[in-house]
């Protein structure tokens, strides 16, 4: 394995020759190594899985929310040393959402869904401009975010260092979102505690360092933290509160760290890649979460690809959060979404890719199942809005 | 969660510890190929953050994402 390796193939030896494999490098390799645009569209069709009889207050099954989205992107190179790129991302949503949570007959915990299906559509755009240096690189991005009742706009700054003959890759960010909200029906006589408008925002930083271990394997540490503040709490959802039905409402500030470690091993013999993730993650409002996730990007004749991935993710719940509350609590914080509950989830992907000449097409799907059993740490109360879902998508690219 | 810190302080004493060797640039052919990348499909992985971001409590990485949005 130490002896010197040609690369495969003139594509490669290419690849090789111009960039020397710069490791901590988070896209295509071809996107600065050769002068070609590049464009592609993905279609997404995402389904949540409809919520059970037995975990709804009506008794009855209940269909949830979906959404279509479609992603264009252009990556076009200016110079060697400079490309822009842009995503645009147009989605549409319905259906149905968890609202609060009461006890039945029996106390155990039962979902109240919103009573009108939600008609919402999302147009994004998102900015990339690169320059590449002989050891390092830097990005400067940005975005907008548009909804019927929501605008996000973010924008920050990327950098990436060599070192070691580019064995090591120091890379580092700084990024900062402004979100408005101006939820539907707020202070309206039907929804008279629902806020009308608010704004939240947040600041990220974050370090990485990648090494390469050997000439098939390379590996990368992270660590990240975001800072959020303002209104953090969700208006279209309440909580049973002794008897009485209240406003979500969460603490105004968030403190959010993370830290991520990623593997990545080619095996010649097999001609596949292995991918290992892991994420650590625990915040301010006392939610820890871990995430493990494998795949195996398995190359085949015909310049096809299969690649089968799993992911696990478990959390505890937040120090505020109950299914339902039996008395007020002294700081007035509430919630009853099953985001911030304890469980854990278990999701199956499979994508399938396929290049000819300058086109390259894909298929894939992930079945993401949750629930209160899957959690790491057993015993939790289960969130009857705990969601399931399925995602099928489909993308085509073409490089000019 | 302590397997999970356990796992990462191995990594980084793998990293910091001296265990790799010294790679030659022409020796980097394996590690150039697009499916050894740590985003493989930048496109696909923004559309499964965006996903994921929106149903669980956790996130964050040694990347940034885009804004935020008004999911339910």
């Amino acid at each position: 394995m130490d002896s010197p390796k040609k690369p495969p193939n003139a594509a490669l030896l290419a690849l090789t020759a111009t960039a020397l494999c710069l490791p901590g490098y988070s896209r295509p390799a071809q996107a600065w190594a050769d002068s070609n645009v590049h464009t592609g569209y993905r279609y997404s069709a995402y389904r949540e899985s409809a919520l059970p009889a037995d975990r709804n207050s009506t008794g009855l099954e209940a269909s949830r929310y979906h959404v279509d989205t479609h992603q264009f992107n252009v990556l076009w190179p200016s110079s060697e040393q400079l490309d822009f790129a842009a995503d645009l991302t147009y989605e549409t949503m319905s259906g149905a959402s968890p609202w609060f949570i009461v006890p039945d007959a029996n106390g155990k915990p039962v979902q109240v869904m919103s009573g009108a299906t939600i008609h919402d559509q999302r147009e994004a755009v998102q900015l990339h401009g690169r320059r590449y240096q002989e050891d390092a690189r830097q990005t400067l991005l940005g975005g907008i975010s548009h909804e019927r009742d929501y605008l996000s706009v973010n924008g920050g700054l990327e950098g990436e260092w060599d070192f070691s003959q580019q064995q090591q890759t120091l890379s580092a960010g700084v990024g900062y979102s402004y979100n408005r909200l101006s939820p539907t029906d707020g202070e309206s006589s039907a929804y008279p505690n629902r806020i009308a408008r608010a704004s939240k925002d947040t600041g990220t930083v974050y370090v990485g360092f990648s090494q390469v271990l050997d000439p098939q394997t390379v590996a990368q540490v992270g660590l990240s933290y975001e800072r959020e503040n303002g209104y953090l709490s969700d208006p279209y959802k309440e909580a049973y509160v002794a008897g009485n039905v209240l406003q979500d409402h969460r603490p105004d500030r968030r403190n959010e760290y993370a830290a991520t470690a990623r593997l990545r091993h080619y095996f010649d013999a097999a001609d596949a890649a292995l991918h290992l993730d892991y994420r650590y993650y625990r915040d301010s409002w006392g939610i820890v979460a871990s995430t493990v996730e494998l795949g195996w990007y398995q190359n085949l004749p015909w310049q096809l690809q299969v690649v089968p991935a799993v992911r696990y993710y478990t959390q505890g719940y937040a120090d505020f959060y109950q299914p339902f509350y039996t008395a007020a609590r002294p700081d007035g914080d509430y919630s009853s979404d099953y985001r911030l509950s304890a469980y854990g989830a278990l999701s199956i992907r499979l994508g399938v890719m396929k290049n000819w000449r300058e086109w390259s097409f894909s298929l894939s799907g992930e079945r993401y199942r949750s629930g209160g059993g899957y959690a790491a740490k057993g015993g939790v109360q289960e969130n009857p809005g705990l969601v399931d879902f399925s995602v099928i998508s489909a993308a085509l690219s073409r490089r000019f | 969660m302590r397997t999970g810190m356990t796992v990462c302080a191995v990594v980084v004493l793998l990293l910091l510890g001296g265990c790799m060797k010294s790679v030659k640039p022409w020796q980097r052919g394996d590690l150039a190929r697009p499916e050894m990348a740590f985003d493989a499909d930048p496109q696909a992985s923004a559309q499964q953050d965006h996903t994921y971001v929106s149903k669980e409590a956790a996130s964050g990485g040694p990347t940034l994402g885009g804004g935020g949005c008004g999911c339910n």
